[in-house]
Protein backbone atom coordinates (compact mmCIF):
# COMPACT_ATOMS: atom_id res chain seq x y z
CA UNK A 1 0.00 0.00 0.00
CA UNK A 2 1.37 3.45 -0.92
CA UNK A 3 1.61 6.25 1.65
CA UNK A 4 -1.38 8.54 2.03
CA UNK A 5 -0.55 11.71 0.02
CA UNK A 6 0.77 14.40 2.31
CA UNK A 7 2.29 11.98 4.85
CA UNK A 8 5.15 13.53 6.83
CA UNK A 9 7.48 12.27 9.56
CA UNK A 10 7.41 14.42 12.69
CA UNK A 11 10.52 14.18 14.82
CA UNK A 12 10.31 14.87 18.55
CA UNK A 13 13.32 14.06 20.74
CA UNK A 14 15.33 12.91 17.75
CA UNK A 15 18.41 14.70 16.36
CA UNK A 16 17.94 16.47 13.00
CA UNK A 17 20.54 14.29 11.24
CA UNK A 18 18.81 11.06 12.36
CA UNK A 19 15.46 12.44 11.24
CA UNK A 20 16.96 13.44 7.86
CA UNK A 21 18.33 9.88 7.39
CA UNK A 22 14.97 8.29 8.23
CA UNK A 23 13.11 10.78 6.03
CA UNK A 24 15.40 10.04 3.04
CA UNK A 25 15.21 6.27 3.53
CA UNK A 26 11.40 6.37 3.66
CA UNK A 27 10.98 8.97 0.92
CA UNK A 28 8.81 11.15 3.16
CA UNK A 29 9.21 14.84 4.11
CA UNK A 30 10.39 15.51 7.67
CA UNK A 31 9.10 18.09 10.13
CA UNK A 32 10.70 19.15 13.43
CA UNK A 33 7.92 20.76 15.50
CA UNK A 34 8.54 23.88 17.55
CA UNK A 35 8.88 22.76 21.18
CA UNK A 36 6.76 25.68 22.41
CA UNK A 37 4.12 25.79 19.68
CA UNK A 38 0.47 25.33 20.65
CA UNK A 39 0.19 22.37 18.30
CA UNK A 40 2.96 20.20 16.88
CA UNK A 41 1.68 20.52 13.35
CA UNK A 42 3.15 22.47 10.42
CA UNK A 43 1.34 25.47 8.98
CA UNK A 44 0.54 24.99 5.28
CA UNK A 45 3.12 27.66 4.36
CA UNK A 46 5.85 25.54 5.97
CA UNK A 47 5.26 22.57 3.70
CA UNK A 48 6.30 22.08 0.11
CA UNK A 49 4.17 19.87 -2.16
CA UNK A 50 1.02 18.01 -1.05
CA UNK A 51 -1.16 19.39 1.72
CA UNK A 52 -0.22 17.65 4.96
CA UNK A 53 -2.65 14.80 5.54
CA UNK A 54 -1.00 12.51 8.05
CA UNK A 55 1.80 12.65 10.61
CA UNK A 56 3.99 9.71 11.59
CA UNK A 57 5.33 10.85 14.95
CA UNK A 58 8.68 9.71 16.35
CA UNK A 59 8.93 10.55 20.05
CA UNK A 60 10.61 9.68 23.35
CA UNK A 61 9.06 8.64 26.67
CA UNK A 62 9.28 12.13 28.24
CA UNK A 63 6.47 13.34 25.91
CA UNK A 64 3.77 10.89 26.83
CA UNK A 65 1.82 13.18 29.18
CA UNK A 66 1.76 16.06 26.69
CA UNK A 67 -1.69 16.29 25.08
CA UNK A 68 -0.22 17.80 21.94
CA UNK A 69 1.39 14.46 21.13
CA UNK A 70 -1.92 12.62 21.07
CA UNK A 71 -3.81 15.34 19.20
CA UNK A 72 -1.65 15.32 16.08
CA UNK A 73 -3.95 14.89 13.10
CA UNK A 74 -4.26 11.34 11.68
CA UNK A 75 -1.19 10.31 13.63
CA UNK A 76 0.82 7.13 13.70
CA UNK A 77 2.88 6.99 16.92
CA UNK A 78 6.31 5.36 17.17
CA UNK A 79 8.14 5.54 20.50
CA UNK A 80 11.81 5.41 19.58
CA UNK A 81 13.38 4.69 22.99
CA UNK A 82 16.50 2.48 22.52
CA UNK A 83 15.74 1.88 18.84
CA UNK A 84 18.13 1.78 15.88
CA UNK A 85 17.62 3.99 12.81
CA UNK A 86 16.95 0.97 10.61
CA UNK A 87 14.30 -0.31 13.04
CA UNK A 88 12.62 3.11 12.95
CA UNK A 89 12.72 3.10 9.12
CA UNK A 90 11.05 -0.33 9.10
CA UNK A 91 8.33 0.88 11.48
CA UNK A 92 7.68 4.08 9.51
CA UNK A 93 7.20 1.95 6.39
CA UNK A 94 4.83 -0.32 8.32
CA UNK A 95 2.91 2.75 9.53
CA UNK A 96 2.52 3.82 5.88
CA UNK A 97 0.89 0.48 5.10
CA UNK A 98 -1.81 1.02 7.73
CA UNK A 99 -4.54 3.58 8.33
CA UNK A 100 -3.81 3.59 12.07
CA UNK A 101 -0.55 2.57 13.70
CA UNK A 102 1.17 2.72 17.09
CA UNK A 103 4.34 1.06 18.37
CA UNK A 104 4.86 1.90 22.04
CA UNK A 105 6.51 0.59 25.19
CA UNK A 106 4.38 -1.20 27.75
CA UNK A 107 5.17 1.60 30.23
CA UNK A 108 3.63 4.17 27.91
CA UNK A 109 0.60 2.10 26.94
CA UNK A 110 -0.05 1.54 30.65
CA UNK A 111 -0.25 5.29 31.28
CA UNK A 112 -2.31 6.71 28.42
CA UNK A 113 -5.86 6.23 27.11
CA UNK A 114 -4.50 4.81 23.85
CA UNK A 115 -7.73 3.26 22.55
CA UNK A 116 -9.46 6.63 22.92
CA UNK A 117 -6.69 8.45 21.00
CA UNK A 118 -6.71 5.81 18.24
CA UNK A 119 -10.50 6.06 17.93
CA UNK A 120 -10.27 9.86 17.66
CA UNK A 121 -7.76 9.42 14.84
CA UNK A 122 -9.95 6.83 13.09
CA UNK A 123 -13.04 9.02 13.55
CA UNK A 124 -11.35 12.05 12.00
CA UNK A 125 -10.22 9.93 9.04
CA UNK A 126 -13.80 8.66 8.54
CA UNK A 127 -15.11 12.21 8.84
CA UNK A 128 -12.76 13.76 6.33
CA UNK A 129 -12.10 10.99 3.80
CA UNK A 130 -15.26 9.98 2.03
CA UNK A 131 -13.27 7.69 -0.26
CA UNK A 132 -12.35 5.55 2.77
CA UNK A 133 -15.65 5.73 4.60
CA UNK A 134 -18.59 5.08 2.27
CA UNK A 135 -21.45 5.95 4.59
CA UNK A 136 -24.75 7.69 3.93
CA UNK A 137 -23.14 10.95 2.97
CA UNK A 138 -24.91 14.22 2.31
CA UNK A 139 -22.79 16.65 0.28
CA UNK A 140 -21.00 19.12 2.54
CA UNK A 141 -21.99 17.29 5.72
CA UNK A 142 -19.32 15.74 7.91
CA UNK A 143 -19.81 12.12 8.85
CA UNK A 144 -17.99 9.98 11.34
CA UNK A 145 -18.41 6.77 13.28
CA UNK A 146 -21.86 6.63 15.00
CA UNK A 147 -21.46 7.00 18.83
CA UNK A 148 -22.68 3.47 19.68
CA UNK A 149 -20.26 1.92 17.18
CA UNK A 150 -17.44 4.06 18.52
CA UNK A 151 -18.21 2.97 22.13
CA UNK A 152 -18.02 -0.67 21.08
CA UNK A 153 -14.81 -0.39 19.05
CA UNK A 154 -13.08 1.67 21.74
CA UNK A 155 -14.00 -0.90 24.39
CA UNK A 156 -12.85 -3.87 22.27
CA UNK A 157 -9.61 -2.13 21.35
CA UNK A 158 -9.01 -1.09 24.97
CA UNK A 159 -9.60 -4.68 26.16
CA UNK A 160 -7.21 -6.08 23.52
CA UNK A 161 -4.56 -3.51 24.50
CA UNK A 162 -5.07 -4.21 28.24
CA UNK A 163 -4.66 -7.95 27.60
CA UNK A 164 -1.46 -7.28 25.60
CA UNK A 165 -0.08 -5.19 28.49
CA UNK A 166 -1.16 -7.27 31.50
CA UNK A 167 -1.24 -10.89 30.34
CA UNK A 168 1.09 -10.49 27.33
CA UNK A 169 4.06 -8.26 28.05
CA UNK A 170 3.85 -8.06 31.87
CA UNK A 171 2.81 -11.74 32.20
CA UNK A 172 0.57 -11.21 35.21
CA UNK A 173 -2.70 -12.92 36.06
CA UNK A 174 -5.97 -11.05 36.40
CA UNK A 175 -7.76 -10.38 39.69
CA UNK A 176 -8.56 -13.82 41.11
CA UNK A 177 -11.69 -13.84 43.26
CA UNK A 178 -13.85 -10.99 44.50
CA UNK A 179 -12.01 -9.62 47.51
CA UNK A 180 -9.95 -6.59 48.45
CA UNK A 181 -7.05 -8.99 49.09
CA UNK A 182 -7.25 -10.26 45.48
CA UNK A 183 -7.23 -6.66 44.23
CA UNK A 184 -4.22 -5.88 46.46
CA UNK A 185 -2.34 -8.94 45.15
CA UNK A 186 -3.03 -7.90 41.54
CA UNK A 187 -1.86 -4.33 42.28
CA UNK A 188 1.42 -5.58 43.81
CA UNK A 189 2.15 -7.80 40.81
CA UNK A 190 1.37 -4.99 38.36
CA UNK A 191 3.58 -2.56 40.27
CA UNK A 192 6.52 -5.01 40.41
CA UNK A 193 6.38 -5.88 36.71
CA UNK A 194 5.97 -2.30 35.48
CA UNK A 195 9.14 -1.39 37.44
CA UNK A 196 11.10 -4.19 35.75
CA UNK A 197 12.52 -2.99 32.41
CA UNK A 198 12.72 -6.57 31.10
CA UNK A 199 8.91 -6.51 31.03
CA UNK A 200 8.09 -2.80 30.87
CA UNK A 201 10.16 -2.05 27.76
CA UNK A 202 8.50 -4.76 25.70
CA UNK A 203 6.48 -3.19 22.91
CA UNK A 204 2.82 -3.24 21.95
CA UNK A 205 2.00 -2.76 18.26
CA UNK A 206 -1.43 -1.70 17.02
CA UNK A 207 -2.08 -1.58 13.30
CA UNK A 208 -5.37 -1.13 11.47
CA UNK A 209 -6.80 -0.70 8.00
CA UNK A 210 -10.02 1.10 7.14
CA UNK A 211 -11.65 -0.09 3.93
CA UNK A 212 -15.15 -0.69 2.55
CA UNK A 213 -16.94 0.45 5.69
CA UNK A 214 -15.00 -1.85 7.97
CA UNK A 215 -12.02 -1.61 10.28
CA UNK A 216 -9.57 -4.49 10.69
CA UNK A 217 -7.21 -3.95 13.57
CA UNK A 218 -4.42 -6.05 15.09
CA UNK A 219 -2.88 -5.78 18.56
CA UNK A 220 0.45 -7.59 19.00
CA UNK A 221 2.50 -8.08 22.18
CA UNK A 222 5.93 -9.55 22.92
CA UNK A 223 4.92 -11.92 25.72
CA UNK A 224 4.76 -15.71 25.85
CA UNK A 225 1.28 -16.06 24.37
CA UNK A 226 -1.61 -17.93 25.93
CA UNK A 227 -4.27 -20.55 25.18
CA UNK A 228 -7.75 -19.05 25.07
CA UNK A 229 -10.37 -20.79 27.19
CA UNK A 230 -13.85 -19.33 27.45
CA UNK A 231 -14.82 -18.85 31.14
CA UNK A 232 -18.12 -20.28 32.36
CA UNK A 233 -20.91 -17.94 33.51
CA UNK A 234 -20.63 -19.18 37.11
CA UNK A 235 -16.83 -18.64 37.06
CA UNK A 236 -17.35 -15.05 35.90
CA UNK A 237 -19.77 -14.38 38.76
CA UNK A 238 -17.02 -15.33 41.22
CA UNK A 239 -14.17 -13.47 39.54
CA UNK A 240 -13.21 -9.86 38.89
CA UNK A 241 -11.25 -10.82 35.74
CA UNK A 242 -11.72 -12.85 32.58
CA UNK A 243 -14.38 -10.77 30.81
CA UNK A 244 -12.20 -8.89 28.32
CA UNK A 245 -11.94 -11.44 25.54
CA UNK A 246 -15.63 -12.36 25.86
CA UNK A 247 -16.58 -8.68 25.53
CA UNK A 248 -14.44 -8.42 22.38
CA UNK A 249 -16.06 -11.54 20.93
CA UNK A 250 -19.54 -10.19 21.62
CA UNK A 251 -18.74 -6.83 19.97
CA UNK A 252 -16.48 -7.56 16.98
CA UNK A 253 -17.73 -8.92 13.67
CA UNK A 254 -14.83 -11.38 13.83
CA UNK A 255 -11.99 -12.00 16.28
CA UNK A 256 -9.00 -14.33 15.85
CA UNK A 257 -6.08 -15.14 18.14
CA UNK A 258 -2.86 -15.65 16.17
CA UNK A 259 0.80 -16.42 16.90
CA UNK A 260 0.02 -18.50 20.01
CA UNK A 261 -2.10 -15.71 21.52
CA UNK A 262 0.42 -12.87 21.03
CA UNK A 263 -1.72 -11.30 18.30
CA UNK A 264 -5.43 -10.57 18.21
CA UNK A 265 -7.05 -9.55 14.93
CA UNK A 266 -10.47 -7.95 15.14
CA UNK A 267 -12.83 -6.77 12.44
CA UNK A 268 -15.62 -4.23 12.96
CA UNK A 269 -18.38 -2.99 10.67
CA UNK A 270 -18.59 0.84 10.67
CA UNK B 1 -11.15 8.11 37.94
CA UNK B 2 -12.18 10.52 40.70
CA UNK B 3 -14.94 10.27 43.27
CA UNK B 4 -16.76 12.25 45.95
CA UNK B 5 -18.95 10.84 48.73
CA UNK B 6 -22.11 12.32 50.24
CA UNK B 7 -22.98 10.09 53.21
CA UNK B 8 -26.38 10.44 54.94
CA UNK B 9 -27.88 8.24 57.68
CA UNK B 10 -29.43 5.62 55.45
CA UNK B 11 -27.88 6.22 52.06
CA UNK B 12 -24.41 7.20 50.84
CA UNK B 13 -24.04 8.54 47.30
CA UNK B 14 -20.66 8.21 45.59
CA UNK B 15 -20.26 10.24 42.42
CA UNK B 16 -17.69 8.73 40.02
CA UNK B 17 -16.14 10.74 37.19
CA UNK B 18 -13.55 10.17 34.46
CA UNK B 19 -12.43 6.71 33.30
CA UNK B 20 -12.57 3.56 35.44
CA UNK B 21 -9.97 1.00 34.27
CA UNK B 22 -7.54 -1.53 35.79
CA UNK B 23 -5.14 1.30 36.63
CA UNK B 24 -7.60 2.68 39.18
CA UNK B 25 -7.12 -0.19 41.62
CA UNK B 26 -5.65 2.05 44.35
CA UNK B 27 -8.56 4.52 44.20
CA UNK B 28 -11.07 1.67 44.15
CA UNK B 29 -9.50 0.15 47.25
CA UNK B 30 -9.68 3.54 49.00
CA UNK B 31 -13.29 3.98 47.90
CA UNK B 32 -14.32 0.53 49.12
CA UNK B 33 -12.71 1.31 52.50
CA UNK B 34 -14.67 4.58 52.74
CA UNK B 35 -17.93 2.88 51.80
CA UNK B 36 -17.23 0.24 54.44
CA UNK B 37 -16.58 2.85 57.12
CA UNK B 38 -19.69 4.99 56.71
CA UNK B 39 -22.88 3.77 58.39
CA UNK B 40 -25.33 3.95 55.48
CA UNK B 41 -26.88 0.58 54.64
CA UNK B 42 -27.50 1.57 51.02
CA UNK B 43 -24.48 2.65 48.94
CA UNK B 44 -25.27 4.27 45.60
CA UNK B 45 -22.66 4.75 42.87
CA UNK B 46 -23.77 7.67 40.70
CA UNK B 47 -22.30 6.90 37.26
CA UNK B 48 -23.78 9.87 35.38
CA UNK B 49 -20.36 11.58 35.12
CA UNK B 50 -18.36 8.41 34.44
CA UNK B 51 -17.12 8.47 30.83
CA UNK B 52 -15.59 5.02 30.36
CA UNK B 53 -15.41 1.69 32.12
CA UNK B 54 -13.58 -1.48 31.06
CA UNK B 55 -13.91 -5.14 32.06
CA UNK B 56 -11.48 -4.66 34.97
CA UNK B 57 -13.60 -1.71 36.15
CA UNK B 58 -16.64 -4.01 36.09
CA UNK B 59 -14.62 -6.56 38.07
CA UNK B 60 -13.77 -3.94 40.68
CA UNK B 61 -17.46 -2.96 40.99
CA UNK B 62 -18.18 -6.63 41.72
CA UNK B 63 -15.49 -6.62 44.43
CA UNK B 64 -17.14 -3.55 45.96
CA UNK B 65 -20.52 -5.31 45.95
CA UNK B 66 -19.04 -8.45 47.54
CA UNK B 67 -17.29 -6.48 50.30
CA UNK B 68 -20.45 -4.48 51.07
CA UNK B 69 -22.76 -7.51 51.06
CA UNK B 70 -20.42 -9.04 53.65
CA UNK B 71 -21.24 -6.03 55.89
CA UNK B 72 -24.97 -6.30 55.21
CA UNK B 73 -24.93 -3.22 53.01
CA UNK B 74 -26.32 -3.00 49.48
CA UNK B 75 -24.73 -1.54 46.35
CA UNK B 76 -26.74 0.18 43.62
CA UNK B 77 -25.45 1.63 40.32
CA UNK B 78 -27.33 4.75 39.24
CA UNK B 79 -27.77 6.42 35.86
CA UNK B 80 -25.03 5.03 33.63
CA UNK B 81 -24.77 6.97 30.36
CA UNK B 82 -23.03 6.64 26.99
CA UNK B 83 -20.22 4.09 26.81
CA UNK B 84 -20.71 3.04 30.46
CA UNK B 85 -24.40 2.22 29.90
CA UNK B 86 -23.48 0.27 26.77
CA UNK B 87 -20.74 -1.80 28.52
CA UNK B 88 -22.89 -2.64 31.54
CA UNK B 89 -25.52 -3.89 29.11
CA UNK B 90 -23.08 -5.94 26.97
CA UNK B 91 -21.53 -7.45 30.13
CA UNK B 92 -25.05 -8.12 31.54
CA UNK B 93 -24.00 -6.63 34.87
CA UNK B 94 -27.65 -5.94 35.71
CA UNK B 95 -27.94 -9.67 36.57
CA UNK B 96 -25.41 -9.21 39.38
CA UNK B 97 -25.82 -5.62 40.61
CA UNK B 98 -28.97 -3.51 40.78
CA UNK B 99 -28.90 -0.69 38.18
CA UNK B 100 -31.23 2.34 38.43
CA UNK B 101 -31.74 4.37 35.25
Amino acid sequence: MASVPGTIVLGLDIPADRLAYISAKCGLPAWLPDEFAEAWWPAQDDVVGDAVGRGIVLFGEKRIHDDRLWKISHAAWIETTDMSDDMIVMLVRRACENTVFAFLTTTTVNQVALASYLLSSIDSICTENKDIFIGDCVEGQKIGIPPDVRYDIELALHEAISNAVLHGNLQIDGIKGLSIDALEYFAQNLDARIRDPDFALRRVEISGVLANNSLTIKVVDQGKGFASKAPTVSALEKSASGRGLELIRSIAQSCELLDGGRCIRMRFAL
Amino acid sequence: MDYSIDAKDHEATVRLSGRLTFNDHAKLRALIREMSQNHARRQVLDLSSLEFVDSAGIGMLLIAREELVGQEKSLVLRQPVGQVKRVLSVAQLGKLISIEE
